[in-house]
């Protein structure tokens, strides 16, 4: 997940390095790691994005002359957190029970209700119900990610 | 939206929004070139001389390309597993030490630059860990150990299997550090002096000057 992140963040080219960094990073700080406040894949992706903006401005420096202002500017960190979000939420998908997984499929892709979902899928509509609600609240729980 | 919405709470409707978003492409997982574990392994480990993760088991037939290909994938899965276990397991929190009200000895070690490979050869010293009230304190004696210019000294306590270590900080003329709280004798149980360049880099630096176990 890291390096699928980082692939797409920073290129090929790049994206061995800034995995590497990403692990070594966790690895020094590993006593942040506060499951309390989120997943380690949360953890994870939070510093991939640190490191994918160090590397993103890394290069940037080199290509620009130093006193050319507002280079700052030039790194969209909206576009690395929505990045950032989606491999995460791809990942907290593929982390869940295959049954919350495709009940959810159901419910995003094909836009059905959870009476339309019980229905096609032959479940109770009290398993639908709480299935999903389970597992949507996983996925948001997964989403938070940790900036530090 | 659709008559479904009504079964969703907003923070629900959110996430369902999100999940549409996604493409195929942000499914997929692409999986890292070897030498990114071998860097991490390098780093986080400090030293190739003196440290290795398990490896793999080795299988017993001629070496296909398959199975070198199932075995550098399993050294690889087992360097990612082995920091992700060591990442969670930090988080346990370390059991606290029995309170005590006298002090006494219950750990030592005789330390010696023997086997290393670094630098120097022939050098002792000990290591001694008394409990003092609540609190663990090592005293360290390795005599005169002047180290190089542009280094100085750094006392570690480590696990056997190199999963985890921590700094005690530069070696000091009184040779008494206190033992962060709660830290389990028994898990790191190796005392080790390093030799550390100025180089603001944390880790450590690979060149073991002494080394020890801890008998309890």
């Amino acid at each position: 997940m890291v390096f699928t992140f980082c692939r797409r963040a920073v290129g090929a080219d790049q994206a061995g390095d800034v995995t590497q960094e990403v692990f070594i990073a966790a690895w020094r700080h590993r006593q942040r790691f506060d499951p309390q406040r989120g997943t380690m894949a949360g953890w994870l992706i939070g510093i991939s994005r640190n490191k994918v903006l160090e590397s993103l401005r890394r290069r940037q420096l080199r290509l620009i002359p130093e006193d050319q202002a507002g280079f700052e500017e030039l790194v969209s960190h909206d576009v690395v957190d929505e990045l950032a979000d989606r491999i995460l939420l791809a990942d907290a998908m593929r982390s869940l029970p295959v049954r919350t997984e495709t009940l959810i499929n159901l419910a995003f892709q094909d836009q059905l209700s959870h009476a339309e979902i019980a229905e096609r899928t032959c479940l109770p509509l009290g398993t639908v119900k709480s299935d999903i609600r389970r597992g949507l609240d996983r996925l948001r729980r997964n989403l938070e990610r940790n900036h530090d | 939206m659709t008559e479904s919405t009504n079964d969703y709470t907003v923070a629900e409707l959110d996430i369902l929004d999100a999940l549409r978003m996604l493409d195929d492409v942000d499914y997929e997982l692409l999986e890292p070139p070897n030498s990114v574990w071998s860097g991490v392994e390098v780093a986080t480990t400090a030293t190739g001389q003196l440290i290795s993760l398990p490896t793999p088991q080795r299988l017993n037939v001629s070496p296909h390309e398959s199975v070198r290909r199932t075995q550098r994938r399993a050294k690889r899965v087992a360097v990612a597993a082995g920091i992700v276990a060591v990442l969670a397991g930090s988080a346990i929190p370390l059991l606290r030490s029995q309170d005590g009200d006298t002090t006494r000895v219950i750990a030592s070690a005789e330390l010696s630059s023997d086997g290393l490979g670094g630098p120097a050869t022939g050098l002792l010293g000990t290591a001694e860990v008394s409990q003092e009230g609540s609190e663990q304190v090592l005293r360290v004696e390795i005599g005169d150990l002047g180290p190089a210019d542009g280094a100085y000294l750094e006392l570690w306590l480590i696990r056997p299997d190199i999963s985890g270590m921590v700094s005690l900080g530069a070696v000091r003329a009184d040779g008494n550090y206190q033992l962060p709280a709660g830290i389990r004798l028994d898990e790191y149980s190796i005392v080790d002096v390093s030799t550390e360049p100025y180089d603001g880099d944390p880790a450590h630096s690979g060149n073991s000057l002494l080394r020890g176990m801890l008998n309890a």
